[in-house]
């Protein structure tokens, strides 16, 4: 009965986990970029108390074994990296990917960051940056004259700077992509750092090997789907309800036996 | 059958102390810092029985005379983050604790929540000073706010004035609330600016221990009535006329 008591416990624990990761992703239904995550469980270690297999007095073999599982637990915490809608909101900087890959921005320290979050704005040099200042990488400078910014769906920038008639090709963007995106370790600001798990970083123009092509004057949306989330939420609150039941039985029953002595 | 009686009495004794370390538990359920209790259980003076034979006695066996609450360890799990964006909280991720100042002693705590007081010291909210890694307390200009980096260093204004002193070891609770110890610097801190970390406490596990507490309470209680009730067989039934 003990027993009973510390696995329903994981139960409950695990669903609180649950709504912990939902939470976060109901938390980022407005978020640029965002991609949902799912949390995913696994049973903990099973107790065999008589293992399957085993050999009996007069030679059976026991068929199926008596084995008693010990709970559950959180096992990974899965990025699902659908695209997001694309929403057109006219503003020239905005870039979104039709497909996969990542844009590349440096971090102070020197790092490699990748988002899917295409906002970016101009800094006080004119560089293309991230919400936080982040600069594109590679770096992308807009010349102070300019009065047009045109963004291909291969991620060629082009300006028209002032008083001229003419485009002129001042950068081109790169996006990344990798064979495990969910393998990336998520740092906040919208940002992934790259990990063993991701693979290597398949870099190249919009378009290309498998890259996806620039939505200019868009951006993409977070991809959490609110029914999804609400229905998981859901099931996770009755799991959690049923996991205590099972706390409440067990006890009720260490009271009974208890009570065979009056 | 007076030995079963004081074995039943110490395991609800035990058993009330563990409760009590529960109680603490929660009561810490929402202090920012705060490290769960763990009762720890020992069974306790192994006796040898033995049998009279008349000339001599024969080992039969060892009795055991119930359980004592023996100590209580402290989970030093990390509690979850609770974002305040307040720039003077700053939660550490992974190990380390503070270090502050207070009148018995230096003394370490994993409660980021600091605050500058009237000279421009950073402070606990209780007023204790927090140290730098050279020991000293760290004081910012009048009218400035200070920025605490990820890897603990102090910046007003953009310029690095202290270093946050940082240190991990075998350190134990104190009475005054904070942890006492000798530990020693980390080499790579992770802070989090911003952020504070909630009690280490877990409701559904203290609900569930308290649910094995009081179950075995109460069976100990049967324990000492079934003791009782047949020393008074024995003493009122047996010799009766």
């Amino acid at each position: 009965m003990i027993r009973a008591l510390h696995t329903a416990a994981t139960g409950m624990e695990t669903q609180q986990f649950n709504i912990d990761v939902i939470s976060n992703n109901l938390a980022n239904v407005n978020t640029n970029g965002y991609k949902t995550v799912r949390a995913d469980f696994e049973d903990l270690l099973y107790q065999t108390l008589r293992p399957a297999g085993a050999n009996v007095a007069g030679g059976a073999q026991v068929p199926s074994g008596l084995q008693v599982g010990l709970g559950a637990r959180p096992a990974a915490t899965y990025g699902l990296f659908t695209t997001g809608a694309i929403q057109v909101t006219g503003n020239p900087l905005d870039m979104a990917i039709e497909g996969d890959g990542f844009f590349k921005v440096l971090l102070p320290d020197g790092a490699v960051a990748y988002t899917r979050d295409g906002g970016f704005k101009l800094d006080s040099q004119g560089r293309l940056v991230t919400s936080m200042g982040y600069p594109l990488e590679p770096e992308i400078v807009i010349p102070p004259d300019v009065e047009q910014i045109m963004i291909g769906r291969d991620g060629t920038i082009s300006v028209r700077r002032g008083g001229q008639d003419g485009v002129e090709e001042i950068g081109q963007i790169t996006l990344v992509r990798f064979v495990n995106p969910a393998g990336l370790n998520r740092i906040g600001m919208n940002l992934y750092r790259l990990t063993p798990a991701a693979g290597e970083p398949i870099e190249g123009a919009p378009g290309t090997n498998g890259l996806g092509e620039i939505a200019s004057s868009s951006l993409e949306a977070s991809n959490v789907q609110m029914v999804d989330e609400m229905v998981r939420l859901i099931m996770a609150q009755r799991a959690y309800e049923v996991n205590s039941r099972a706390i409440q039985t067990a006890d009720e029953m260490l009271a009974v036996a208890k009570d065979l002595k009056r | 059958m007076i030995r079963g009686l004081y074995v039943a009495g110490e395991g609800m004794s035990a058993r009330q102390k563990a409760q009590e370390v529960l109680a603490n538990n929660l009561a810490n359920l929402n202090t920012s810092g705060f490290k769960a209790d763990r009762p720890v259980f020992q069974a306790v003076y192994e006796r040898q029985i033995y049998r009279w034979e008349g000339i001599g006695s024969t080992p039969i066996g060892t009795l055991s005379a119930g359980a004592i609450l023996s100590t209580t360890f402290t989970d030093f799990q990390a509690g979850a983050l609770q974002t305040t964006g307040n720039p003077l909280d700053v939660a550490i991720e992974g190990q380390g604790f503070f270090a502050i100042q207070t009148p018995q002693g230096v003394r370490y705590t994993r409660q980021g929540a600091f605050q500058l007081n009237a000279e421009g010291t950073l402070t606990t909210r209780e007023g204790y000073p927090l140290l730098n890694a050279q020991g000293q307390p760290i004081r910012v200009p009048r009218g400035t706010t200070p920025q605490i980096g990820e890897d603990g260093t102090v910046q007003v204004n953009g310029a690095p004035i202290a270093r946050l002193q940082i240190v991990q070891g075998e350190l134990v609770k104190s009475p005054d609330g904070y942890f006492v110890g000798n530990p020693a610097p980390v080499a790579n801190p992770r802070l989090v600016a911003g952020a504070l970390e909630m009690s280490n406490v877990n409701m559904v596990r203290e609900m569930v221990n308290m649910i094995e507490l009081i179950r075995a309470y109460e069976s100990h209680q049967r324990v000492v009535q079934t003791h009782d009730e047949t020393l008074g067989r024995a003493i009122n039934d047996l010799a009766r006329i």
